[in-house]
């Protein structure tokens, strides 16, 4: 083989490396200073120990990892169901309004979320529907930033729905409930879970937005992380950053083997 | 007993002999634009009906607007003497089977078949025996357990075929259904599907563009352009007496020669017309024509002859051309001329060979009377 031909793949190989170093180094780091012995994070560790790891899982820690888990689910959960017909409409309907309703939808994915919390944050002081801040004012929130993945990715799988089979399930004599249950459902079912999936993600990670809509009742894993930051790095944020980690990962390959998801991440279509 | 209840006529009958589905009046508009306007059919019990035309002049519209995803804005619709406009789809119980198939991806074979009964809300033993019944009928016997994905097109094909017959529907529209196949399997399918559509002795209307596929299946032809009906009869009607200009070029090659009527001629009746270098002949006109009008002769490439000089006058019509070129296609010669009463012509000469005739001869270009037809221009 000559030089010339192989240049460019080197490259291309470091590149992919480097890439995956700067990606993955820091996250390896992270997990084996939450193994450190000593009380300061510092890497190499000065020693092994589980002792930070029990320090995270002590009941104040858990129970703010609970609450994100029930927070991401719900969100997840309330993103598809109120996305579904949300993408229904705006994939097969023209109406009067479809434009600002996409923009309505779609806005949260453009706007900083930053802008977003402060914006909900007066909502619900003005209305006083919830207390401004909590679980209710949190929940909304999660819905109103993480409604566009699930539209979206809902969106491409109607749009992916292959021609005529409903029409041909009409001829057949199924009536448009039967054709939403036995047709349409199945079908987009990878579109749902990855909707639901990437709601529940967006959620679980969320910092941004939780800063101003959680109270001291209720604060997110990653606001408590982030409050916790002020009284220095201790190894027990080390343990709770792998754990905040390896949950969306650990949800992300359990989907991964019923559905296939690539075609969410790498094909969007528009809508 | 297919054939006694078959109609060449079209006639709109009434009582026992009525028709399985009648479309009266029936019209569809997309803004100013009428999709199809005035469309009077009437398909017959157990009969093949095929509707042709180019691409766009309304017949998958036509379609769509029996099978009920379309409403019409206009006329009726009888299927066995029941008013269709207004009900749904899945109240119809026509059987659809569509260009692409539609097969349903996330079932088999068999769940696919199976699914119209399913619907029905028909017991679980007697849908696994006619899907399995019905399997056998279009040949895919023991390929019940496949995805669809994994059957050829011709496969693909036989499933959407025993998908929308199993429900034994009143009805059965076919939209283009052997498009998507090689040329090949295409002519075998056309007999699987007359076949089939015999056996089960289902009135069907067939859409497609091609003509060659609408001459072989079909009991009657019903040729459509711009939203339209042209014609409607046999393929041997639509073929040998093709109702205008538009009928008789769009379905084989016709050659149309300019000529003026000398004397007024009824409907049916034979006429006498004259070319422009002035030869008379007296030849058949399907609708009638008053003295003086502009008409073309019309008559088949395969049915003219072209030799080397003018005979004596036998009634045959007889024009002075000119050789311009000649095309071999092997079982045939394409001799094209250019008439001296104007206009071009082309002769297909069955047996004959290239080197009978040169580019530049001067020869006759001849035709039997009753093998014309003069059409209104």
């Amino acid at each position: 083989m000559s030089l010339p031909s192989i240049r460019p793949w080197t490259w291309l190989k470091i590149t992919v490396g480097l890439t995956y170093v700067f990606m993955l180094a820091p996250i390896l780091v992270t997990i084996v200073v939450s193994f450190n012995a000593g009380t300061r994070s510092v890497f190499p560790p000065e020693g092994w120990s589980l002792r930070w790891w029990y320090e995270a899982f002590s009941p104040e820690w858990q129970s703010a990892i609970y609450l994100t888990l029930g927070l991401s689910s719900t969100t997840a959960v309330l993103c598809t169901v109120v996305g579904l017909p949300l993408a229904f409409g705006l994939v097969r309907h023209r109406f009067p309004g479809r434009k600002l309703l996409i923009l309505l939808v779609l806005g949260p994915l453009l706007l900083p979320t930053l802008a977003t919390g402060i914006g909900l944050l007066q909502v619900f002081h003005w209305t006083g529907i919830f207390e401004t801040v909590g679980f209710g004012s949190l929940l909304v929130g999660h819905v109103v930033i993480s409604l566009p993945f699930a539209v979206r990715t809902i969106s491409v799988s109607l749009l992916g729905l292959p021609a005529n089979v409903e029409a041909a399930a009409a001829s057949l004599g199924a009536n448009r409930i039967q054709i939403f249950w036995q047709i349409i459902l199945p079908l987009i079912r990878n579109g749902l879970v990855a909707g639901a999936l990437f709601a529940f993600i967006h959620s679980f990670t969320d910092v941004n937005l939780s800063l101003f809509l959680s109270g001291p009742a209720a604060a997110p894993i990653t606001v408590k992380i982030l409050g916790f930051l002020e009284f220095g790095f201790a190894p027990t944020l080390a343990a709770l950053s792998a754990i905040s980690l390896i949950i969306p990962l650990l949800v992300v390959l359990a989907v991964q083997r019923t559905t296939r998801l690539g075609d969410f991440v790498y094909a969007p279509k528009q809508p | 007993m297919l054939q006694s209840s078959l109609s060449v006529t079209g006639a709109t009958g009434t009582g026992a002999d009525a028709p399985a589905l009648v479309l009266k009046g029936v019209g569809k508009s997309y803004g100013p634009h009428w999709a199809v306007r005035d469309l009077d059919i009437a398909v017959e019990q157990g009969e093949f009906v095929t509707l042709l035309g180019p691409s766009g002049c309304g017949k998958t519209t036509t379609l769509s607007i029996i099978a009920g995803f379309v409403e019409p804005d206009a006329g009726t619709i009888l299927l066995r003497g029941k008013p269709l406009v207004g009900l749904p789809p899945f109240k119809r119980g026509i059987g659809v089977v569509f260009q692409d198939y539609a097969l349903f991806p996330h079932m088999s074979v068999a769940q696919n078949v199976g699914y119209g009964l399913r619907a029905r809300r028909i017991p679980r033993p007697e849908i696994d025996a006619r899907v399995e019944q019905m399997l056998e009928l279009v040949r895919l016997g023991g390929l019940g357990s496949r995805s669809p994905q994994a059957l050829s097109g011709g496969q693909r094909q036989r499933v959407a075929l025993a998908r929308a017959l199993v429900i034994n529907p009143e009805f059965l529209l076919l939209d283009e259904p052997l498009s998507n196949l090689d040329l090949k399997l295409r002519e075998e399918m056309r007999l699987e599907v007359v076949r089939l559509q015999r056996q089960l002795s289902v009135p069907t209307i067939f859409v497609t563009h091609d003509q060659s596929e609408a001459l072989a299946m079909s009991n009657r032809i019903v040729v459509m352009n711009d939203g339209r009906v042209e014609q409607i009869g046999s393929p041997k009607d639509i073929y040998e007496t093709p109702a205008n200009r538009f009928v008789a070029q769009f379905i084989g090659s016709m050659n149309l020669i300019s000529a003026t009527v000398v004397e007024a001629v009824a409907a049916g009746a034979t006429g006498l017309v004259q070319f422009a270098d002035g030869s008379r002949v007296s030849i058949p006109f399907r609708t009638g024509s008053q003295a003086g009008r502009q008409v073309s002769v019309a008559v088949r490439p395969e049915r003219c002859a072209v030799v080397r000089q003018t005979p004596k006058s036998d009634g045959t019509a007889a024009l002075a051309a000119t050789v311009t070129h000649l095309v071999y296609l092997g079982s045939k010669v394409e001799i094209h001329l250019e008439l001296a009463a104007g206009g071009v012509a082309v002769v297909e000469s069955v047996g004959g060979t290239v080197d009978d005739f040169e580019a530049g001869q001067r020869v006759a270009f001849l035709a039997s009377p009753q093998d014309c037809t003069a059409l209104p221009d």
